[in-house]
Formats: structure tokens, sequence, C-alpha cells
């Protein structure tokens, strides 16, 4: 029998293990904590492998362990990098009125985006908002099941991907423009 | 909606094609005659977009990263059938809960760690007495596994770590893994079908070299070959012996498996090409000189 369950784990779970580390990296931005996150999330995994339910996507059940495994352990460590709150960021980009309501941002056309600006930009987002960035736009999960990895509403999960990407593309404006891809209608005249 | 609605996370439904029917029309109509919704829906598209190019990042996987989540497995599976009481089923809520409620999140990492290798100890040593009882069960349905993994290839959902058509660059990544067999990478290319990668992987709980070729229209062949012994798989649907070499040959969900043995390695190869085609390369696999 536990022969039986082991391989079905294999089968099923096993299969994602470079995924959950993958996953697991892009949280801690650590090998080392990659690694524990990614070996501790498999072992619970296998201890509540009868809870998963066959043919549903094993991935995002794993994903979901490991993601909570890191707002539990992990997320609340002191000596984590700090980023500034959302809210700070906003006004920081302009989006203290955060509607489409206000002026718009001078015309620019996005370039080609190389792996660590993409990392820098969304490494300077709060952890929740960077988790549900993610979870959605990386890992490809549904918004359901984001919200489950997170213990939240759907509408939080929704709330924090919006402002999270409005936010990105202002970093990724701003990061453009410092090396120069950018020039601004109001740097021509 | 009006044009001063502004539907802003609506957009990101609309985006993220969450909305259908009357409800994503509305929002189109809305972008027609809105520049600065607009303006949010391209911010949008930019993060997602960029975003999405880190599922493609180069992260490496610690080389035993595998080996250690089998090694704490396979003392799990020890301690549960010594324990069975121990090992009752966790609740779903709580899977993912911390193990210990203390303050300190790294301290309770460490401890964690501290409490998981002991146990692992501990464990390793009862593994050895229960393999010494020999209880071992039915055997693994190595080839139902084989095909899945084809179908992991096929959905990404297990990637290929070393994308490379170059047969000795396989070999000499394989060779790298410290617990890994030793295998050779027949190149198809002269068939027209090149390789398309490979991955250090586990097939039944064996350390696996997987490695994916793509013909021409697009379909995959898996090849696999891990230490181990034909006699230990279920008995084939079919059967061939071409000289001096014995396949078995599986249907797995309409994926044809075919096993056969190369000194102390299995080598195994997956496809949803017909089953005469998968047989006729698994022998040229078999056949092609050293």
């Amino acid at each position: 029998m536990t022969d039986e369950r082991r391989a079905r784990f294999d089968a099923e779970a096993v299969v994602h293990l470079r995924a959950v580390f993958n996953a697991a990296y892009r949280l801690t931005r650590n090998p080392d904590s990659a690694r524990d996150l990614t070996q501790d999330t498999m072992l619970r995994a296998f201890r509540a492998f009868d809870t998963f339910t066959p043919g549903t996507n094993a991935r995002a059940w794993l994903l979901k362990i490991a993601f909570s495994i890191f707002i539990n352990q992990y997320h609340r460590d002191r000596r984590r990098p700090q980023t500034q709150s959302i809210d700070e960021l906003e006004v920081q980009h302009g989006f203290e009125a955060a509607s489409p309501a206000a002026p718009m941002p001078d015309p620019w056309q996005p370039q080609g985006w190389s792996e660590p600006v993409v990392t820098a930009a969304l490494e300077a987002l709060p952890d929740d908002f960077r988790m549900a960035v993610l979870l959605v736009d990386v890992e490809e999960l549904s918004y359901e099941e984001a919200a489950a990895a997170m213990d939240c509403a759907i509408g939080t999960v929704r709330s924090r991907l919006f402002r999270a990407r409005r936010l990105l593309t202002a970093s990724l404006r701003d990061l453009a423009r410092a090396q120069g891809h950018v020039t601004t209608k109001a740097e021509t005249q | 909606m009006s044009a001063s609605a502004h539907p802003e996370e609506v957009l990101q439904d609309f985006l993220d094609g969450r909305l259908t029917g009357e409800a994503a029309q509305d929002v189109r109509a809305h972008l027609e005659t809105c520049a600065p919704c607009r303006t949010v829906r391209d911010e949008l598209m930019v993060a997602r977009d960029a975003v999405a190019t880190l599922r493609d990042a180069d992260v490496t996987m610690p080389a035993d990263l595998l080996a250690s989540v089998q090694r704490a497995l396979d003392a799990e599976v020890a301690r549960v059938a010594v324990a069975p009481v121990a090992a009752a089923p966790v609740p779903a809520a709580s899977a993912a809960a911390p193990a210990n409620p203390s303050d300190e999140p790294l301290a309770r990492w460490a401890v964690t760690r501290r409490r998981r290798w002991t146990a692992v100890a501990a464990a390793a040593a009862v593994l050895v007495a229960y393999l010494m009882l020999g209880n071992r069960t039915t055997p693994l349905d190595l080839p139902a596994q084989a095909a899945r993994d084809l179908g992991a290839v096929g959905s990404r959902s297990l990637l290929l770590e070393l994308r490379t058509s170059e047969a000795a660059a396989l070999e000499r990544y394989f060779a790298d893994a410290p617990n890994g067999p030793r295998v050779r990478v027949i190149d198809l290319g002269m068939m027209g079908i090149p390789l398309e990668g490979g991955v250090r992987h586990v097939l039944g709980g064996r350390p696996s070299a997987l490695y994916a070729y793509r013909t021409p229209s697009g379909a995959r062949l898996v090849c696999q070959m891990y230490t181990g012994r034909l006699s230990d798989l279920p008995t084939p649907d079919n059967a061939i012996d071409n000289k001096g070499f014995h396949f078995q040959i599986y249907d797995r969900g309409g994926i044809t498996v075919v096993f056969w043995q190369e000194g102390d390695l299995v080598c195994v190869l997956a496809s949803e090409l017909p089953a005469s085609e998968v047989i006729a390369l698994a022998v040229a696999k078999a056949m092609a000189p050293a």
C-alpha cells in the first residue's frame, strides 16, 4: 500500500520538483532557503497526499503548500529584504490618485525586458503583492488557485494584482528611462 | 457602462480573459472611447508580459535535491509502515500550516531542519529493517509512469533542464549527476528526429536520465534510462526479440512504451507515434553502435 502511494506521489508530485524549486527560489530569493522550502513542501505534500484529488492540478496543489509554508515560516522573517509599503510605492510613482483620470504618462515603447531587470522591479514590491504576481503571471495559476495558495479572497488577489502590475510597469519605465531606452515627449521638447 | 465609469480592475479581468459575452463587450466598447482606460490596460499588459519572461528564467536546481527528497520520502514511508498510527492523514487545511507556532520564523526554520534530519536519521534505520523484512507490495506500473512523463514533457510541467540537440552535451550533463546512471545518448538527427534536451529525473523512485526527441511533425519521443531489471516490470502487452535484445511493449492510454535491457540499464522509449514506429525506433536505438 505504501509502495503504491509512494509511486503515485512520484508520478503526480515529484515530477513537479523543478517547478516547486523554481517557485521557491523566486519566493525566497536565496538558493539555500529555496532548497529547504522545496524539501518541506514535498514532505508535507506526501503526508497530505490523501487530500489531493487525482486529475486536478498537482502543480497548483504543491505551490499552494509551498506558498503557505513560505507565508507562515519565512514571510515574517525580520531579516528578509525590506521593501516599501504598497502605498508608499504608489505615491512615489504618482499613483496616489490611482485612477485612469490621472494625467497620462508620457508615451513610451516597452523594450524586451531582461530577466534581471524584471526581477529587480518585482523584488521592490511588498511580498503579498509580489506573490500575487508570481502565482498568476509566472506560475499561471487562476485567481481562484492563487487565492487558495495565499489564503485570501479572490477579490484580494485581484486587487493586489492590479496595484502590483501598475507599479511594475512604472518601475520598468523608470529603469528603461535610466538606461536610456526611452525618450519621452517631455525630454524631447 | 458609461465612458466615465472607468472600470479599473474590470479592465484586468478583461485582459486576463475572465470576462465573456456581454461583460467583455462592454469593456471593449468602453476602451474604444476612453483613452485613460486604454493607458491602464497597456500598463497592465506591459507588466504581465514582462513578468511572464521569468517563466523560462534559468534557475539551477541543486543536483542532489531530487535524491535528497527521495531519501526523505523513503524514510517517511518506512516511518508510516512501522508506526501507522503516527501517520494518520494530515487534513488539507493543516497540510501547509507551520509545525511549530514559534514567533521567530528563522529560528523555527532552523529547528524544523534539525528535527527533520534527526527524524530522517532515525527513519533510515527503520527503513533498513523494513527492507530486510522484504515487505514489498505490488510492482510499480513503470510503463504508466513513463507514459505520464511523456505527457508532462509535452505540457511543460516537466521541464528539460538542458535544451540541446547535441548527444555528447547531454551525456556530459547526465554524467555530472552524483547518483544518476551513466548513459549513452543516441543521436537520431540523421533520421530527421533531433534531440530536444534532457533532465535528471526519477522513474518509480529510481534516478533516471530522461531526454526527448521531436519529429518534424511535432510528435515527441521521450527516452529514459535507469539502473534496474526488466523483470521488475509488469507483464507486457507484447514482446519481441531481435538480435539478442528483448523488447517489452506496453500500451498506456494510447501511448506506446517500449522497454529493453542494455547491461545494467533499463531503457524506455515512450511516444504517441504509431506503435510500429516506436518499436522500430527502439530497435534502432538498441542496435546503434556504441
